[in-house]
């Protein structure tokens, strides 16, 4: 109840304040018009939504930045005018990205969705992750960093995107792991065989001592001795190659990098 | 016999070589494979740059785009005011200054116009930009002003900082002692600012000159009000330099009782080394140690 009570003091506070602009000496300045948006305000969002449709889309990337200007500063007016800006603002970001896209401009339109993401408060957004999944698909072998992060948003962006969800999971795993496994059971396998093969050789060694035979029985048991012998000796040698071998491998295939965002994301980061 | 030992210690060797040399990888068998780590990531440094840059070139933009929306509508004081506002924002910051610089280079009109348009309150608000950037002659003069055509005290104790600095304080005192009258009942606190102003405008060969225009019972309040503070203000200045002597009077003796202790030490260690073995002799030198470091304090 108390914190409850304070949480009203505070926003109303800090809304007061917001409403604002205290100049010593001076009356308060309005932080807003008593309705709608300052006139540059407004304007600025008119270039912007007819910019938007009339420059080309690889010169696009400037309009976005134009019409988030509001968002961006951090001046008291341009804060006090963020609630009233933003549906014009995310419809000019969804015609920009919308275009952008179609023309191929994956970036630029990866920006647009992302910015309109961030002020939308961070929804169901299946645009942007379409984008930025066929984003990091791109870049997925020479970046693969950046193609994570690219994945991880865009799953947040749409947590049921099959795709982005793949690429996830694919760039997260060590691909060499059931392999690097597979050679190092193989090893263990190796050994036991080896072992196996000197157990066979002393058998026959045994025997030979215990038993009398014939010339021939004891050419052909001497001879099944030294092949078990280097059956033997040569799994007892291969079996640590193929075990370390795979342990190598698979070593080597553990992901050496995170997910690191590109330049350009995010778009846009409120304050 | 004897080669069926050699043959049996040679297999055992060879297997026992084989199989230590499996240890990593059977580790590696029980290890599940890494993965990268769950989470959304990192911001990429040319990203964060790329951010912060934003900020500051979109608070230019905006306050070139009010300078001009202030332009276009001349008679809209609040536009006005609101343009010189943001300026104020962008004279905080170096790069948000030069880029507005470029942007709006004649953003200078804007506030004559202001001044023009609406002396009350338009001098304070030019005032207020001119001093944000730089220029206090200007922005005190402009302060000055706003105290004489606007009764405005508060701007004639706003004015005193702009002046002091530039040494333009016989103007600072004139509209403080102009704005002196304005001060009724209630606003004691404006009436301690003035004062305040005055001080700050004088040395002490010219204080009390400067305060001659305050009634005698006023300025004894005063006076007794500012040597409060200064008594106030010695006593934490003597607080302060105190507890630094304590620290410094506590870590010498921490390095005293250091050194001690050290000393001690080696006294034992040759004294031990002195009694070959002997337990009584070694004992003697322990309990010797005892009474040395027990004579180093507490540190």
């Amino acid at each position: 109840m108390r914190t409850a009570i304070f949480m009203i003091v505070w926003c109303a506070a800090t809304s007061a304040r917001a409403e604002e602009v205290s100049v010593v000496a001076a009356p308060v300045i309005a932080a807003a018009p008593a309705s709608g948006l300052d006139p540059d305000v407004a304007r600025r969002l008119d270039d912007a939504d007819r910019d938007a449709a009339a420059v080309a889309p690889a010169a696009l990337g400037p309009v976005i930045d134009r019409a988030l200007v509001t968002f961006e500063s951090s001046d008291p007016f341009s804060v006090a005018q963020r609630a009233a800006a933003k549906p014009r603002t995310l419809a000019v970001l969804t015609k920009i990205g919308e275009r952008a896209r179609s023309a191929g401009e994956l970036v630029i339109a990866a920006r647009a969705f992302d910015a309109r993401w961030t002020l939308g408060g961070g929804g169901h957004d299946v645009q942007l992750a379409e984008v930025l999944t066929t984003w990091a698909e791109r870049d997925e072998d020479a970046q693969p960093g950046r193609a994570l992060y690219l994945a991880r948003r865009a799953r947040s962006a749409d947590p049921g995107h099959d795709r982005a969800a793949d690429l996830d999971d694919s760039l997260s795993r060590n691909h060499r792991a059931l392999t690097g496994k597979l050679a190092m059971v193989a090893g263990f396998v190796a050994l036991a065989a080896g072992i196996y093969a000197y157990t066979r050789v002393s058998a026959i060694e045994d025997d030979l001592k215990t038993h009398p035979r014939s010339g021939a029985d004891v050419d052909a048991a001497l001879a099944d001795r030294d092949r078990y012998d280097l059956i033997g000796t040569g799994l007892l040698v291969a079996a640590p190659v193929i075990s370390i071998g795979g342990f190598v491998w698979m070593m080597s295939g553990n992901p050496a990098y995170s997910p690191v965002s590109p330049g350009e994301l995010p778009a846009l980061v409120q304050r | 016999m004897r080669a069926a030992l050699i043959l049996a210690a040679s297999t055992a060797a060879c297997v026992t070589a084989s199989a230590s040399l499996m240890t990593a990888p059977a580790i590696g068998l029980l290890v599940p494979a890494k993965r990268v780590e769950a989470g959304s990531g990192t911001i990429d440094p040319a990203a964060v740059s790329r951010i912060e840059m934003r900020a500051k070139v979109a608070l230019a933009e905006a306050t070139r785009d009010a300078l001009e929306a202030a332009n276009a509508a001349p008679a809209d004081l609040r536009l006005q005011r609101r343009a010189a506002a943001m300026m104020r924002s962008c004279a905080g910051d170096k790069d948000a200054k030069a880029k507005l610089a470029e942007l709006a280079p004649d953003a200078n009109r804007t506030l004559e116009r202001l001044v023009a348009l609406a002396p009350c309150p338009g001098l304070v608000d030019a005032a207020a930009t001119w001093v944000a950037f730089g220029d206090n002659a200007k922005g005190g003069e402009a302060y000055v002003a706003a105290a004489s055509q606007c009764d405005n005290p508060e701007a004639a104790v706003a004015a005193v900082g702009p002046l002091h600095a530039v040494d333009k304080c016989d103007e600072a005192l004139g509209a403080l002692r102009a704005a002196w009258p304005h001060v009724h009942g209630a606003k004691a606190k404006l009436g301690i600012d003035i004062l305040d102003g005055v001080t700050a405008c004088s040395d002490e060969l010219t204080l009390r000159r400067n305060l001659a225009f305050v009634p005698t019972d006023v300025l004894q309040g005063y006076l007794t009000i500012v040597e409060e503070r200064a008594r106030q203000e010695r006593e934490a200045q003597q607080r302060a330099e105190q507890q630094q002597r304590d620290q410094e009077a506590r870590d010498r003796a921490w390095q005293a009782s250091s050194q001690c202790r050290s000393e001690c030490s080696a006294a034992v260690s040759s004294c031990e080394s002195s009694c070959s073995g002997d337990s009584g002799c070694t004992q003697s030198c322990s309990s010797v140690g005892h009474v040395c470091n027990s004579g180093c304090g507490s540190y």
